[in-house]
């Protein structure tokens, strides 16, 4: 094997005492980098996918005073139901407790919802308790969850394999149901019950959005400090160009009525 | 994509200069034919598993690059003085690689169950209580062990099965105990009650395994104290290698101060401290990494294994240098993934191969998206 001449190896060894650390360095940096665009693509996958990380949304039909109608939640695979903050989803009704029931999302059944001791659920009308099996009463696309004084129904983003006749909520239960049927003007419209039976067709989770809006959730969520333009700037000089026009961002107040209960924890805060 | 393959490029290229590099100055001065052999091989390997097919292989190539670079340094700090430890070196990583297929599929194909989860518990008992019957046993099996009883306990906690969770955590601590491997038992105290509180979300049950598992510690630290052998530094300090580096004035190593034979440190002597320094540097960008795969985990048992990978590898690196700074009388562990034991090379191997399943998880949780959306409109 070859072998280089002391003095040389004594210079090789000099350069190598600064080279080396500084290789060191470099591989450092390629490596943050490297992992940097992984996070960087990965981040603009999830921002081109609207729904990623959930499985559907839990619409509410009828829900007190404490949460309007059409609110609507986006439902992640597993989590917690429950009336406290730190929940994955909160439903802020009488009736609900802290930490009401976890749910988790099974392949090829549905929404599975195990209530915590104590707690009571209606799914489609049926009782269920911590001791009944999930496994044999899962949400799927169309089913309702009655939970304290709140009525909810499941829309799935995966409903091709699991859609199910849709249930009827009992008309004494469904006090808000005619409200949601005849929509307030400007609110996004709600798919007939006729709809989610098993011979529709597949239905966006997101349906009938206005086609001249940006994006597919941006209509839907009537956050004020997104919409409101900035305030047009003051010329002294007359014969300066005229101000900028008004952009053509709707208003506030024609914003839909489907609202993201999420959008709504500021002004809980503040209450 | 374009941007991604060019990063990836430039980190082989340099991966590729910097290994020959080091590999190839002391094999220049000896003529050594295994270290010309390193020269070759090492990098080789890191580059086939750079440009591995991902999906194929479900690899997460950002945190198995970083953990590669730590393993060839750990082959290159033996290599200039121990040729035979270098060539040892490099078959133990090159053979703890099917560990990482091993915890890649396993994590793949585990599905929490009340079975499932008990199965792996026993099977993390057993592992943990073989020093027990088997004194005579060279190798430890506590790291493997461990990595079992995380993915037992992270099961039972996604089933929201408490109990069984608690008492799986408090029978490994015990074993630990029993071993006389008071390091390894704090570690795990302090990941299971992590994990506990991130998982099971629930205050009462955090409490109780806080409560419970401290409890154990401390009364076993109180009441037996020959269970738990505080050495009061038989292993080499860092200050003595700083000492030795001139960086510290030689009067401030203590007395007790022996040489060791951490890789670790051997790298630090032979590359000085400023590289020591960007390893750990390294190590630190693996974790988040890491971390960062537990973040987007759609399922609870994804994160708490993710979570706990973390945690083993974060709290073993702290360990090691409180041991070596002698700020602590405990027996120190070896730095994480530049440790010369196969055992625990293969365990900390294994775990990187659960994160690698994860994060292929999350790839394919975002693919459903894809087709979901696309299927939408």
């Amino acid at each position: 094997m070859p072998v280089v001449p002391e003095n040389i190896w004594n210079v090789l060894h000099t350069v190598s005492r600064y080279l080396f650390p500084l290789l060191a360095l470099s591989l450092v940096f390629l490596v943050l980098f490297f992992i940097l665009s992984e996070s960087a693509n990965r981040r603009e996958r999830v921002r081109s996918l609207p729904g990623s990380g959930t499985v559907g949304e839990l619409v509410v039909l009828s829900g007190g005073q404490n949460l309007d109608i059409n609110t609507w939640f986006p439902v992640p695979r597993e989590g917690v139901l429950g009336s406290i903050r730190s929940c994955d989803l909160v439903i802020p009704c009488p009736g609900v407790r802290n930490k009401h029931l976890d749910f988790s999302w099974q392949d090829g059944q549905g929404l599975l919802i195990r209530p915590r001791t104590g707690c009571e659920v209606l799914i489609n009308g049926t009782p269920a308790n911590c001791r009944t099996n999930a496994a044999a009463v899962p949400l799927t696309h169309g089913s309702v969850l009655q939970i304290g004084s709140a009525v909810l129904r499941l829309h799935l983003f995966a409903a091709l394999d699991n859609t199910v006749t849709p249930v009827q909520p009992s008309p004494v239960e469904m006090s808000g149901f005619s409200e949601m049927q005849s929509p307030m003007p400007g609110s996004m419209p709600v798919p007939p019950l006729q709809d989610l039976s098993p011979q529709a067709p597949f239905q966006a989770p997101y349906p009938a959005q206005p086609s001249d809006l940006p994006e597919m959730y941006s209509p839907v969520f009537p956050v004020k400090d997104s919409f409101q333009a900035p305030p047009s700037p003051v010329y002294p000089d007359p014969g300066a160009p005229l101000p900028a026009p008004e952009t053509d961002a709707v208003s506030p107040e024609a914003q839909p009525v489907r609202i993201r209960r999420s959008d709504r924890w500021k002004e809980d805060l503040g209450e | 994509m374009r941007k991604r393959s060019s990063n990836r490029f430039r980190l082989a290229a340099m991966l590729l200069i910097f290994f020959a590099c080091a590999f190839l100055l002391p094999a220049s001065r000896t003529g050594d034919g295994r270290l010309y052999l390193l020269a070759a091989a090492v990098p080789t390997v890191m580059l086939i598993l750079l440009f591995l097919p991902g999906g194929t292989m479900f690899l997460d190539r950002p945190s198995l690059c970083a953990a590669l670079i730590l393993c060839g340094f750990s082959i290159l700090a033996p290599a200039a003085t121990l040729p035979d430890e270098a060539l040892s070196q490099g078959m133990r990583c090159v053979a703890a690689l099917f560990f990482l297929m091993a915890g890649t599929v396993l994590i793949r194909a585990f599905r929490p169950s009340f079975p499932a989860a008990s199965l792996v518990a026993l099977l993390a008992l057993g592992l943990l209580s073989v020093p027990l019957w088997l004194p005579s046993l060279s190798f430890s099996l506590t790291e493997g062990g461990m990595a079992l009883l995380l993915i037992a306990v992270a099961a039972f906690l996604s089933l929201h099965l408490c109990l069984p969770a608690l008492l799986s955590s408090l029978g490994g601590l015990m074993l630990l105990l029993l071993q006389q491997d008071p390091a390894a038992a704090a570690l795990w105290c302090v990941v299971s009650v992590l994990v506990f509180w991130a998982v099971s979300g629930s205050a009462l049950w955090s409490g109780i395994s806080l409560v419970s598992s401290g409890g154990l510690f401390a009364g076993c630290l109180l009441a037996a104290p020959h269970l738990i052998p505080l050495s009061a530094s038989s292993e080499s300090s860092l200050l003595s290698r700083l000492a030795a580096m001139q960086v510290l004035p030689p009067d401030v190593v203590p007395e007790s101060s022996e040489a060791s034979d951490s890789l670790f440190l051997l790298l630090g002597d032979h590359f000085g401290l400023l590289f020591l320094l960007f390893a750990l540097l390294l190590f630190v960008l693996f974790l988040l990494r890491a971390a960062s795969l537990a973040l987007h985990a759609r399922k609870s048992f994804h994160a708490a294994v993710a979570l706990g990978t973390v945690l083993v590898f974060g709290l073993r690196a702290i360990l090691f240098l409180i041991a070596v700074m002698n700020w602590l009388p405990v027996k120190s562990m070896d730095f994480p993934l530049m440790t010369a034991s196969f055992p625990s090379l293969g365990a900390q191997f294994f775990m990187i191969g659960l994160l690698s399943g994860i994060s292929a998880r999350n790839e394919a949780d975002l693919d459903e998206d894809s087709r979901l959306a696309m299927l939408a409109h």
